[in-house]
This record gives structure tokens, C-alpha cells and sequence, in this order.
């Protein structure tokens, strides 16, 4: 079997692979060269009407991305968070990050360094936040600069203490889509009005990282 | 949007004109009964906003080039000046992107009566639908009883911002409205989680004028109380390629009957009087009335929720059908459902 090490596109086509995952016994993963370069899945299923098991093979075309074009895909090098903070269920973000995304198609997703998270949206007729208190903050990077006009102040927070960025609503709530895979905390960290990375620890070691780039007008 | 070859402004214009003839001619510059009603059936709500703004600010800014194009300047309410163009159908304010470029017409109009809630909404001019929520559906209901409480605002956004928690999840509510042009203010807080909160401001609207489609002379000719699941039945039933749906209405057997005609079929439910469908039945003469279709599925939702419906025709055949929402205590909401006949031509 040749060793997974060659990087590859196609990831719509493996995503409905997956879905006939329901009780595997084992899976493997081969790269394979059938028409085309493959990424063959064999699944091992367990029948529910002998005891025998049933294979399954999946081949699906992928392109091989060369050596010298590694680079674009590294994990990118981002500056140090403001604020670290744990997300209340992503449950309970999905359905409120769902709605919001009707009205308008960008969030603005502030974190104070006391707990609390809030996600604003301005639509045209309309402007909604929400306010998750008693969060866990992880880790806050010193007094903010919220000096400018942009920053909506609302008049009993300090605003030295509060870090913000905007993000594209779609994204974000294509992140919330992981709410079943586990109910581990999410952790969000935010660079004050450039990123916002959500960072989630299964517990069967996977971790799942996103980083969403903010929008500066 | 399919722009094609309208024959309004055509119309718009040469009836402008004849007036613009007539009040000349006439000693008072004054626009007759029957001149305001010409200019309404072809501009209909505009008509009476662009005559708020001449009451309001009567004075306006015409610049003209030596080329002959001419720029009208129209002071707006919040102290913003509009530039316009004559024939060039383009306005910078936010009504007209609101009316025009995005046809946000779903906006319905909020009443706050001293009894309860109102909001209505219509669609084209023949359909007006109301729903009630009496003041005892709230632990606490103000409402100040000097001015009329009234504004339009978007159904859309009130409906996502009230379900922001998902419809699933049970959530506490406090709406407050300050004074007329403020926004109504919503907070919601659900009751399974007590770290969570949403605040919504929805910016509201001047409202427009509601159709008054009834006269207070009109007397019904009938008035029929049916069981709502069987009329949901019957909606949910017809053929979909049918767009008519005939009523007739008559003192004697077959007193209630229902017919569609799809695209190769003719139905026909005949309801007798003493059918447990029909819980009451009243009708002076015979009556056969043709509604569309579509205009009668936009009750199906409200349907599904009430025990029973009552029709009313009236004598310009206006049908209105009312429906008490059910809930599971004792406390009820209800809902009109006003919808014009199709005319024979």
C-alpha cells in the first residue's frame, strides 16, 4: 500500500463516501492508480443478515498535487490571539447562527475578557445580538485598542476589554455544522478585527481547526 | 423582473396633463375629488406620501442646465435632501430601494389596541389577512390608550428574530415600543439556558393605508361554521393545475358545494346541511362565487391549527373567513382572512 503522504483535492466526493460509515468494522485508505489517481476506500461492514461481513470499495478520482505546490496548503502562520474563549454548545450557536444568517451575511463576533461572547448582525431593517455570559476565557492578551469609530460601544462594557472581529456568516456556520461529532468545548481565539480560529479537541484525538479571515471595510 | 412594454406611463402622463389643463383653466388651484381619484388608481400609495411631502415642505429646488435637463431637489422628513430626476425613475431614499429595488413587500402593519395585538398583511388587493393576540395571551400588556399605536414593519425579520432560540426551544419574550419612528425592541431569553440572551431592534415603518374591504352596510347572505381539518382536507386535496374554486351556496339541498376543474377533471364536494363537516349552516338566497385557489391556500397554514372555521359571503360576494387559534390553556388568538371574488367577465 502505497503511504498516504501526497496531498489531494476532492474532498465533496469523500464527504459522501462517508456517509455510508454507519457500523464499520475497519477502513482502509489506499491511493491507487486505476483510470486515473484513486483514493480507494475498502469498508468492512458488518452484515445484519449473516455473520459474515460485506465489503465495500469506493474509488474516487483525485488530483495529485505536486511537490513544489506544497507549500500553498502548510498551515498558515498567524499572529498571537487577544482572547481565547470557550464557546457555549455549538448546538445552541447553530440555530442562532442559522437564523441570523437570513437577515444579514456578515457576524460580528465580539469576546470581553470577562466571559461574555456576542454575536451582532445589522441588517437592513433590523439589528440582532445576542449575549453568551459565564464563559470560560482561556487566555486574554492585555488591554484592546477600541478607539476607533467603527466600534459600536455599548455603554457598560469597557471597551478596552473587549475583542472583535467580522466574519462571513456562511463560514461560520459551516463550522457549527461539527455540533454531533462531539460535545467538547470549542475554543475560539480572535485577533482583534483580523481572524477568528475555531479550534475543536475530540476525544479520540482528532483535532478539528478553522480559521475564518475578518472583514475590514 | 420582466420589463415589458407598459402602457401606465403612457396613461400616468396624458391623464397629468389633462389635469395640469383643467386646474389652469379654473380660477382655484384646487384638485378635484374625481383628479385625485384618477391619480390613486394608477399610483396608488405613492399618491398620498409624495402629497405628505408637498404639505410638509412645500418648497422645492428645481435646477435646470442650459442643455434643458432638469434636477428637483425635495427635502426629506429627517432633514436629508432628495435629488430626483423628472421621468428618470430613480429615488436615493431608502423606500424606494425598500418598495422598489427589492420588493421587500412582506411587511405587515402592527397595531397595538388597548385589547391586544393586530397585525395585518395583504397581498395584491385582494387578500387581507389579520391575526389577533388578545392582551391576556401576556403575563403583562401596556399599551398607552392616547395615541394610536400603529407601524409597519417587517414580518420577515420579526418572525426569524422571535425563533432565533429555533422553534423548538420554549423562550421568554418583552417587546417594548417607545413613540412613533423608534424601532420595536424585542428581548428573548430561553428558558433551558440561562446564560443566553438576544436583544433585536427592527426599525418600523410609517403604515401604509389598509384596504378597507368591507362596508360597514354589508349584511352577510351566509354564514357557514365548518369543520377546519375537513376545508384543509379539500384545500390540500384539489388537482394542482386547478386555479378556480367555485362555491356554491344554496337554502336548499345540496346547501354547500365545492368545485374545481383541474386540467381534465371537474370536482364536485356537496356538503349537506346535516354533514358533521357543516356545524352551522344560514344562507337567505342561492349564491355561486369563483375565488382562486391560491388566494384560498393561504389560509392552509392557520387551518391546521383551529378546531373550526366560519365563512361569511357578503353581498358583494367579499368571503371572509375567521378562525379561532387553538392553544393549550384557555387562553385563545384568532385570525381574518379577507378574500375578493373573482369577477365574470
Amino acid at each position: 500500500m502505497k503511504t498516504l503522504d501526497q496531498p489531494l483535492r476532492y474532498y465533496g466526493n469523500l464527504a459522501r463516501s462517508f456517509v455510508s460509515l454507519k457500523n464499520v468494522k475497519s477502513l482502509k485508505m489506499k491511493l491507487t492508480k486505476k483510470q486515473c489517481p484513486c483514493l480507494t476506500l475498502e469498508i468492512e461492514v458488518p452484515s445484519t443478515t449473516s455473520h459474515q461481513t460485506r465489503q465495500i470499495v469506493h474509488d474516487i478520482p483525485v488530483a495529485v498535487v505536486p511537490w513544489k505546490n506544497w507549500p500553498d496548503f502548510y498551515e498558515p502562520r498567524v499572529p498571537d490571539p487577544d482572547i481565547s474563549i470557550e464557546l457555549p454548545s455549538l448546538k445552541q450557536l447553530r440555530t442562532t447562527i442559522d437564523r441570523m444568517r437570513t437577515m444579514a451575511s456578515e457576524v460580528m463576533v465580539r469576546a470581553s475578557a470577562g466571559g461574555q461572547l456576542i454575536l451582532q448582525i445589522r441588517a437592513d431593517m433590523a439589528k440582532v445580538s445576542t449575549r453568551f455570559k459565564d464563559l470560560n476565557v482561556a487566555h486574554f492578551d492585555g488591554p484592546v485598542d477600541n478607539s476607533d469609530p467603527e466600534t459600536d460601544s455599548q455603554g457598560n462594557e469597557d471597551s478596552s476589554e473587549i475583542v472583535q472581529c467580522r466574519v462571513d456568516a456562511k463560514k461560520l456556520a459551516l463550522f457549527l455544522n461539527v455540533d454531533h461529532i462531539s460535545t467538547n468545548t470549542t475554543l475560539c481565539s480572535i485577533v482583534h478585527k483580523r481572524l477568528v480560529t475555531l479550534c475543536l479537541q475530540t476525544d479520540d484525538n482528532v483535532k478539528l481547526q478553522c480559521f475564518i479571515s475578518g472583514i475590514v471595510y | 423582473m420582466r420589463i415589458s412594454e407598459s402602457k401606465i406611463p403612457v396613461i400616468a402622463e396624458s391623464i397629468l396633463k389633462q389635469i395640469e389643463a383643467r386646474v389652469k383653466n379654473t380660477n382655484s388651484n384646487q384638485l378635484s375629488d374625481e383628479d385625485l381619484l384618477a391619480l390613486h388608481s394608477i399610483f396608488g400609495v405613492t399618491l398620498q406620501r409624495s402629497l405628505e411631502i408637498l404639505e410638509k415642505h412645500p418648497k422645492f429646488i428645481i435646477y435646470t442646465n442650459p442643455k434643458g435637463r432638469t434636477l428637483i431637489e425635495v427635502q426629506g422628513d429627517n432633514g436629508r435632501c432628495y435629488r430626483v430626476f423628472p421621468k428618470i425613475n430613480f429615488c436615493p431614499c431608502l423606500a424606494f430601494k425598500n418598495l422598489v429595488i427589492e420588493r421587500k413587500t412582506e411587511s405587515a402593519v402592527f397595531c397595538a389596541l388597548p385589547e391586544g395585538l393586530k397585525l395585518t398583511v395583504e397581498e395584491g388587493k385582494c387578500v387581507q389577512a389579520s391575526a389577533y393576540i388578545p392582551a391576556d395571551n401576556f403575563t403583562e400588556y401596556h399599551v398607552r390608550d392616547d395615541v394610536d399605536v400603529i407601524f409597519k414593519i417587517s414580518l420577515a425579520v420579526l418572525a426569524e428574530c422571535l425563533n432565533i432560540f429555533g422553534s423548538g426551544e420554549e423562550a421568554s419574550l418583552k417587546m417594548y415600543y417607545k413613540c412613533e419612528g423608534s424601532p420595536l425592541l424585542l428581548v428573548l431569553q430561553p428558558q433551558s439556558f440561562r446564560n443566553v440572551m438576544t436583544d433585536c431592534e427592527i426599525w418600523s415603518q410609517t403604515p401604509d393605508s389598509m384596504l378597507e374591504l368591507r362596508s360597514p352596510e354589508e349584511t352577510d347572505v351566509a354564514k357557514l361554521v365548518v369543520r377546519a381539518g375537513a376545508l384543509l382536507a379539500v384545500l390540500g386535496d384539489v388537482e394542482r393545475s386547478a386555479d378556480v374554486l367555485e362555491l356554491r351556496l344554496q337554502p336548499e339541498p345540496p346547501h354547500f358545494t365545492i368545485v374545481t376543474y383541474g386540467m381534465q377533471d371537474r370536482s364536485c364536494i356537496e356538503v349537506p346541511e346535516c354533514s358533521d363537516t357543516l356545524q352551522s349552516f344560514s344562507c337567505e338566497r342561492e349564491l355561486t362565487l369563483k375565488y382562486q385557489l391560491h388566494h384560498l391556500r393561504l389560509c392552509m397554514k392557520a387551518l391546521a391549527i383551529s378546531n373550526k372555521v366560519v365563512l361569511r359571503c357578503s353581498s358583494t360576494g367579499l368571503l371572509l373567513l375567521q378562525l379561532k387559534l387553538e392553544r393549550d390553556d384557555n387562553k385563545h388568538m384568532f385570525s381574518e382572512f379577507y378574500i375578493v371574488p373573482l369577477l365574470d367577465d
